[in-house]
């Protein structure tokens, strides 16, 4: 009885307490853990990067967009007074035009 | 170990969440910002398509407003000697130390005459006429090109050898005075001109190819249309002085009442000159330049081969 209990004793303050296949079993499950989280790690740092890339992308392609619209605009405003010149001119023109017939006369 | 593993797994798991939102939404960004910029890239183009299809055109019309609007000021600069009567002093073949003198004169009557140079005269002529080139210029008279030699079988046997001594003339004028003269008389004026292209250069068409050469140079050719006949010493100064003030009254009944008086030179022009002004003066005339777009009078109107 006083043996039975010292066994009992000593197998619950020890990991020999565990039998080997146990301990074999616990370490392949600690590693299945270690895999998965480094695998998460992992896939969580190839998209980080991946997203870096892409917000890159996003700025670049929104500079784009910017420049664009910025082109459109001076072309627009460039037209226009391309379009009121071009108004005005063939206004002075008539105008001239008439001024030269009377004078003509 | 296990809880370890397990958060930094959950954390892996969140971020990795949070990093898919965001790529998905980044994406979607990118692919709307370049249909965006494919659009005003589009209608860029259509701008630009229109800005080259306009811009041309405007130079055209500029032009042609340019052009219109010169000949306008030309014939306001005409109509006006439809009523006001005008005389143009012009003085040919020189310069020499007479030149000194019309200018004296010329100076006391607050009038300012049109110059028809020749280079030999300049040249040949000593301190007078180099004097005489720098006070038409100083004093606001018109310095014009006549020849650099008065030699009608020289200048007139051909295109080349008139413009040669052209060249020689206007190049010895702008070395003395800086300016390029634009008003030219031809030696002996146009009608004698061709006649001279007929005799030295056996056609007529030399005449039109000269007079032409010198439009598209952007010179203009001026005749005279009163004689004082002031080039030979048989006129005597009273005849120039009668001359001159009958021609010009002549011209009051005309259109345009526009006087281009020849004078040249010469020691009668000098002593005639105060007679012709006062004379001129008398009909109501008053006086001004030949300047190009102005008064063109021309024994040939063409200047083109008709």
């Amino acid at each position: 009885m006083r043996q039975r209990s010292y066994v009992k004793a000593s197998s619950r303050s020890s990991s020999s307490y565990y039998s080997e296949q146990e301990r074999r079993g616990r370490k392949a499950i600690n590693a299945v853990f270690v895999v998965i989280a480094l695998i998460a790690v992992i896939a969580a740092a190839i998209l980080f990067f991946k997203y870096r890339d892409i917000s890159l992308q996003r700025e670049e392609a929104a500079g784009r967009l910017a420049v664009a619209k910025e082109e459109t605009e001076r072309l627009n405003n460039e037209r226009r007074a391309i379009n009121t010149e071009f108004e005005n001119l063939s206004s002075e023109l008539d105008k001239l035009r008439i001024e030269y017939d009377s004078l003509s006369e | 170990m296990r809880f370890l593993c397990v958060v930094l797994t959950f954390l892996a798991i969140v971020l990795s969440i949070f990093l898919g939102f965001g790529m998905y939404n980044d994406s979607k960004d990118i692919e709307r910002f370049e249909k965006e910029a494919a659009v005003f890239e589009e209608q860029s183009e259509l701008y630009r398509a229109e800005i080259n299809e306009i811009t041309p055109k405007i130079s055209a019309l500029s032009e042609e407003k340019a052009s219109l609007q010169a000949e306008i000021d030309a014939i306001k600069r005409r109509i006006i000697y439809k009523t006001q009567p005008t005389a143009f002093l012009t003085f040919d073949d020189g310069t020499s130390y007479h030149t000194l003198e019309i200018l004296d004169i010329l100076k006391e009557n607050n009038i300012k005459g049109t110059f028809f140079v020749v280079g030999t005269q300049i040249e040949n002529g000593g301190t007078a006429s180099k004097e005489a080139i720098k006070r038409i210029v100083e004093e606001g008279h018109v310095l014009a090109i006549h020849a650099y030699e008065h030699e009608y079988n020289k200048i007139y046997t051909s295109k080349e050898a008139y413009f040669e001594d052209f060249d020689k003339i206007a190049a010895l004028l702008k070395e003395m005075t800086g300016l390029t003269p634009k008003i030219v008389r031809l030696p002996s004026g146009t009608y004698s001109a061709r006649s001279f292209c007929e005799r030295y250069a056996g056609s007529s068409d030399v005449y039109y190819d000269i007079v032409s050469e010198l439009y598209a140079r952007g010179y203009t050719v001026i005749d005279w249309n009163v004689d004082t006949e002031d080039y030979t010493t048989a006129t005597g100064v009273t005849n120039i002085i009668n001359n001159a003030v009958s021609g010009a009254k002549t011209r009051l009944s005309r259109e345009y009442k526009a006087a281009v008086i020849l004078m040249h030179d010469t020691a009668d022009t000098v002593k005639a000159l105060q007679g012709v002004i006062d004379g001129v003066k008398d009909l109501g005339m008053g006086f001004e330049v030949l300047v190009q777009g102005g008064y063109v009078t021309r024994q040939i109107a063409e200047t083109e081969k008709p």
